[in-house]
């Protein structure tokens, strides 16, 4: 027991230094890599666009649908576009897209590296001069880092779509009407860093799912066991790092004095 | 990866980057942060609940936001806004504009309101002050509200003992006690002041009987005739009737000097009766006057008159029964004397009537 204990322990440590590794690596990996940044991106944000799309419409029309419902009973239907705007740009907009990238690149991630390491590519690139973390792991945290902001605005422009194809069809409001109530409550000192914290979120889940890939067993098994394994692990710090970054960004706010904004 | 693939991921990046940075231009927009706007301060003594980033509006247009709100550095002093407004909407803003702090809809979002000022006061300069209202605040409404209610109970207290007294004293009544409780609750008492009453009303009849007889009793007579000598001719003058009248000299139908009619004066009003029974309108009226000259002493010449018309009055009634018209009505039939009397206001035609006369006039109401 304590035993496993120590070993997690053990395990938590191996991937701080991992994660300590990429972080430095990093920044040459974007120049001498480009190319492979700009695949990975490829990967991660332009693949991804339907079930952006997909997700942040559909979010926008139900939380549209939902909030009408009550709100009409209380006679406080124009209020809707305000609160859903906060609700979709501050909160449910980068959640989403943090968790939509986390199931679909941790399971990529941790199923891609998994398998080389079955492959024992791996190793062949250690032998070449290569090594994993600079050449494989850079690339795709850079990349999953850059990718999930752009998707996150995504998200945000196209549940607010939702939410006025909601309004158009049933509501009373024009949608220039919409449009303009839905900003009276937004902040740029909310919408900036709520935005720009999902790059953590990307960060995360690309470290996340190359760590889990390459820890992998080797068997055909171990890589779908790792592909699952990615996901939760993945989604599961994408909701932590939210409940972490949320209360130190308002400190951060509010010590710069940028509340104001 | 190709140079038109890198080119469209390039392109796909910039274009939500561009969709990112429309948003946030939008918002900062909304909150004027990109719009050239200008200060102005104001001092309120209680911002109740507002914050920086609420919204202010002028005239309930949608003009800026609240920019800081300044904590008063002694007890006492006013918290102090900062005020960021469109700089298009300057020209509005005098410097005797007043702000007021609003609740807005339903979630109670706080608002300042400014209201412009008079067009000659001048313009508001950059970062200058300008008048507050204090809030109405939901304490002070619910303390002026109590006040208001104490006064109300008084008023019902008040109200309640007065009550209390009057049902006091109706109950008192209802006892009979006091001299009004008694006479109340005794019958017998209230039997007699009714007999009394009726009484009463007898004995003023009578009164007025004999009263009316003592009048005509010579020598009181003459005081109440010269008192009645108008109403007496307000039998004559009727203006609202038609007139028609016959004329007899008197002694054409009485014995000389007394009342008694002759059979010549019987056939002469045997015509009359005639002609007013022709005339029998049911609200036409009858009345004989006799006159004569000032030969006589003057009140046996009322004595005479008055017997002359009255014979004349008994002739035509039972004779001619002119004193009913139709089957079921009667008609009124006055018999005057009027002794040597000269009335007044006399028709010019009848100026040369003769003194010593007998008129017997119809009048009969135009409606």
């Amino acid at each position: 027991m304590i035993a496993r204990g120590v070993w997690q322990l053990e395990q938590f440590g191996r991937f701080v230094g991992f994660v300590a590794l990429t972080l430095a690596v990093l920044p040459r990996a974007v120049v001498e890599r480009f190319g492979e940044v700009l695949w990975q991106f490829e990967q991660v944000a332009v693949k991804s666009l339907p079930i952006v799309l997909g997700a942040g419409t559909s979010v926008g029309l139900v939380t549209w649908l939902q909030t009408h419902r009550l709100l009409v009973a209380n006679g406080a239907e124009s209020a809707l576009p305000s609160f859903l705007a906060v609700a979709v740009v501050v909160e449910i907009g980068p959640v989403l897209a943090g968790v939509l990238v986390a199931s679909r690149m941790g399971a990529g991630l941790a199923a891609e590296l998994g398998s080389m390491r079955l492959n024992e590519e791996i190793e062949a690139r250690i032998v070449l001069g290569a090594d994993p973390v600079p050449s494989l792991v850079a690339p795709r945290a850079i990349a999953c880092a850059l990718a999930v902001p752009l998707l996150t605005v995504l998200i945000d422009a196209s549940a607010l779509l939702g939410a006025l194809v909601g309004e158009v069809t049933a509501g009373k409001l024009s949608p220039l009407l919409f449009w303009r109530d839905s900003l009276v409550f937004l902040r740029l000192s909310d919408v900036i860093p709520a935005t720009l914290k999902t790059a953590v979120f990307g960060l995360l889940v690309g470290l996340i799912g190359c760590w889990t890939g390459l820890n992998a067993d080797r068997s055909t098994e171990a890589v779908g066991r790792a592909a699952t394994l990615g996901v939760v692990r993945a989604t599961l710090a994408v909701f932590a790092a939210n409940v972490i970054l949320v209360p130190c960004i308002q400190l951060a706010t509010e010590a710069l004095g940028l509340g104001l904004l | 990866m190709g140079r038109w693939r890198a080119l469209a991921n390039a392109a796909f990046a910039l274009a939500v980057l561009a969709l990112g940075g429309f948003g946030l231009y939008q918002v900062a927009t909304r909150r004027w942060h990109v719009q050239p706007t200008f200060h102005v301060q104001v001092k309120f003594s209680t911002v109740s609940g507002l914050e920086a980033g609420h919204r202010v509006r002028l005239q309930g247009m949608d003009a800026g936001v609240v920019e800081q709100v300044v904590a008063p550095g002694k007890p006492g002093e006013p918290v102090e806004l900062v005020m960021r407004l469109d700089q298009r909407l300057r020209h509005l803003v005098r410097s005797d504009a007043i702000a007021r702090i609003l609740a807005e809809g339903m979630v109670g979002a706080r608002v300042v309101e400014i209201t412009p000022g008079r067009p000659d006061a001048p313009l508001v300069a950059e970062g200058g002050a300008i008048e507050s209202e204090p809030p109405v605040e939901l304490s002070d409404l619910m303390k002026r509200t109590g006040a208001s209610l104490q006064k109300l109970d008084d008023l019902t207290r008040t109200a309640k003992t007065g009550l209390e007294e009057i049902n006091a004293i109706a109950g008192s009544i209802r006892e009979g006690k006091g001299s009004l409780g008694k006479f109340v609750g005794d019958e017998a008492a209230y039997q007699s002041l009714m007999s009394l009453t009726h009484r009463g009303e007898r004995t003023l009849s009578a009164m007025e009987d004999n009263l009316a007889a003592l009048k005509r009793t010579w020598p009181l007579s003459r005081y109440s005739d010269s008192r009645s000598f108008f109403e007496r001719e307000k039998v004559l003058y009727q203006p609202g009737s038609r007139r028609d009248s016959r004329l007899f000299r008197d002694e054409e139908l009485f014995e000389p000097g007394r009342a008694i009619l002759t059979p010549v004066g019987r056939t002469r009003l045997d015509e009359v009766g005639r002609w007013c029974k022709q005339a029998s309108q049911p609200q036409s009226e009858v009345v004989i006057a006799a006159f004569t000259n000032d030969d006589h002493d003057v009140d046996l010449a009322e004595v005479l008159t008055q017997e002359q018309a009255d014979s004349v009055r008994k002739y035509l009634i039972e004779k001619h029964g002119i004193d009913s018209a139709g089957w079921f009505r009667s008609r009124k039939v006055a018999a005057v004397g009027f002794g040597t009397q000269v009335l007044r206001q006399q028709d010019p035609s009848l100026a040369q009537l003769p003194p010593r006369r007998v008129e017997i006039i119809l009048f009969t109401p135009q409606t």
